[in-house]
């Protein structure tokens, strides 16, 4: 059934199939075209390099004039991001503009990555340590990175052992 | 060919005729400009769109000027320039398409794939009488699945291949049209909603825009009657329905629901008034009556959540308990596909050197087997600052990319 809202979104499907910005990749869930998923690769020359960064992005029928609830699943240490994922980003609050879709909300978190806001901190430990202790702070950084590879090595287990929990 | 986006006119010989395409789309929707109209800090939106944008927040998307609804002017030849455009398009690009182009846009691997629409999607029944609805869940044969746009019945390849561009659209398919009536879903099921639009564009199609424009200029305003805006803090119940039911609308809901429905429909029917081809009153009742359903649809599904809360797909990531590590091992091959769909993604906007670096990448991740077991998605991050939503001016959203890369090289969906 077709909405404002779904219409918009196939839209954003369509683009980022055509012309995704470098780095960002972003898919419905297969039983909900309102709820995604999408991977951030960390951009080059930065602490977050080569990172796969994993998000959830969760629509409503106001899209695109409010914004969708966007939240980190792999764990990050960013002066911007909560410990629970979730992100304080101003176009994704008081900021957002219904011109913004999926690309560029990717885009800008993205560039979020290297550049914070220090200012507002969701994380003041990491906020701290970027003021001052930047060295120490890369370090946290790059186990975050580290971390985000494991995920991706736990991917390629479990493809050939399937009772590898536990 | 089928139209979507403007980089259609990348594979083109004149590749900048994407910008002319960029520019008659509305910023809001990016679909062609429907009823457009200018705002006081002269930007063009689709009436539809800035009118219900403009509800909520009350400045202009673009630049951020205060801007008020009663201020929004019609633009009667954009109307007509878009509508021209929008007719000769396909034709436009494929005159303009070099041969080789269109021959590898029919190779397999370079189609599109969308795993989005599975054969149990929900399916609304409208029933004759009116509002009252009820969901089933259609079970297909495999390999079948419904387009999300339209609702049609149909192969799973031939969503993902041209169907959906023609369906965003609101054009015919034409391979559908040669489908066997059994296959056809039962036009009661079809979204009323979309066959309006699909009337409505075959009607304008027809229309002479040169001559409408230059010749008709008495058709160009009609005395649609206006709808008062309304406070509904300041009416009973019965007055709200009282008001519904002048405009030949349902009374049935909540008290809600009816100042939702009133409020929905006075958006339609402005908009439509700012058309230079308005459609019916009783087209407008359809769409609503169809918007409402799909609103429904979208509100029970989320009830049903908290019946079927083990249904890890419908949990709302906003959630306190959302349990990020089980979504992602729910979605592990999306998120593998994702992950290389990125690291393709930079390949393809990076020079050639910078490829096989970042292809080394790919193939040699480090090599972590000691996966620690514990909950790594909740350790130690605990300083949070309680303010949220107290910003700075520093991230503005980036430019879009303007990327000029080779259209036919793109690698797109290429699940495995």
């Amino acid at each position: 059934m077709s909405t404002p809202a779904k219409r918009r979104l196939m839209r954003d499907f369509k683009r980022m199939q055509l012309d995704a910005p470098s780095g960002v990749s972003a898919l419905p869930v297969p039983d909900n075209v309102m709820s995604w998923n999408a991977v951030i690769i960390g951009p080059a020359e930065t602490p977050f390099e080569d990172g796969t960064f994993r998000l959830a992005l969760q629509f409503d029928e106001q899209y695109p004039n409010k914004p969708p609830t966007v939240k980190f699943l792999s764990e990050m240490f960013h002066p911007n991001v909560y410990a629970s994922g979730e992100l304080c980003l101003d176009i994704l609050q008081n900021r957002w503009s219904p011109t913004y879709d999926v690309s560029s909300i990717l885009t800008s978190i993205q560039s979020l990555l290297n550049d914070p806001n220090i200012l507002s901190p969701a994380n003041v430990e990491a906020a701290n340590l970027y003021k001052d202790h930047r060295l120490q702070y890369i370090k946290r950084v790059r186990e975050t990175v580290e971390k985000s590879w494991e995920e991706d090595d736990d991917d390629s287990e479990e493809d050939s052992e399937m009772e590898d929990d536990d | 060919m089928p139209e979507f986006e403007p980089s259609d006119w990348k594979r083109t010989r004149i590749p900048k005729l994407s910008q002319l395409d960029s520019l008659q789309r509305c910023l809001i929707c990016k679909d062609f400009l429907k009823a457009p109209v200018i705002t006081s800090c002269n930007h063009t939106f689709c009436s539809q769109c800035i009118r219900q944008h403009l509800m909520s927040v009350s400045r202009c998307p673009l630049c951020k000027a205060e801007q008020f609804e009663s201020n929004l002017k019609r633009v009667i030849l954009l109307e007509e320039i878009v509508l021209c455009y929008q007719a000769l398009r396909d034709d436009l690009i494929a005159l303009m398409t070099p041969q080789e182009a269109s021959v590898s846009e029919n190779s397999p691997k370079e189609k599109p794939s969308l795993a989005i629409v599975p054969a149990d999607v929900e399916v609304i029944e409208v029933s004759d009488e009116g509002l009252s609805t009820a969901s089933k869940t259609d079970k297909l044969k495999s390999g079948y699945v419904h387009c999300p746009v339209c609702d049609e019945v149909m192969k799973e390849e031939h969503v993902q291949g041209s169907h959906l561009d023609y369906c965003l659209n609101g054009k015919p398919d034409p391979k559908l049209e040669k489908m066997a009536p059994m296959q056809k879903r039962k036009a009661k099921d079809v979204t009323l909603f979309f066959q309006g639009q699909k009337r409505q564009r075959k009607a304008v199609s027809d229309i002479d825009h040169e001559s409408f424009y230059f010749n008709q200029g008495n058709k160009h305003h009609h005395d649609t009657k206006k709808i008062p805006k309304v406070d509904f803090s300041s009416l009973s119940t019965a007055k709200v329905k009282e008001k519904l039911l002048s405009l030949k609308l349902p009374t049935i809901g909540s008290r809600a629901e009816l100042e939702w429905r009133y409020n929905l429909y006075y958006l339609l029917h402005q908009s439509n008034s700012d058309s230079n081809h308005p459609q019916s009153e009783l087209e407008l009742r359809q769409k609503l009556k169809q918007w409402e359903i799909s609103h429904l649809a979208a509100v029970s599904s989320a009830a049903s959540n908290t019946i079927y809360g083990d249904s890890l797909s419908r949990k709302c990531i906003s959630d306190k308990d959302f349990p990020a590590k089980a979504w992602v091992k729910l979605y592990k091959k999306e998120f593998k596909h994702l992950r290389r769909q990125a690291l393709k993604s930079r390949i393809q906007k990076s020079s050639a050197k910078d490829e096989n670096q970042a292809a080394e990448r790919t193939d040699d991740l480090p090599d972590l087997k000691e996966v620690s077991g514990g909950d790594h998605l909740e350790v130690s991050l605990q300083n949070c600052s309680s303010e949220y939503g107290n910003n700075g001016e520093s991230s503005e959203a980036p430019e879009p990319i303007n990327t000029d890369f080779d259209f036919s090289n793109s690698i797109l969906f290429t699940p495995n």
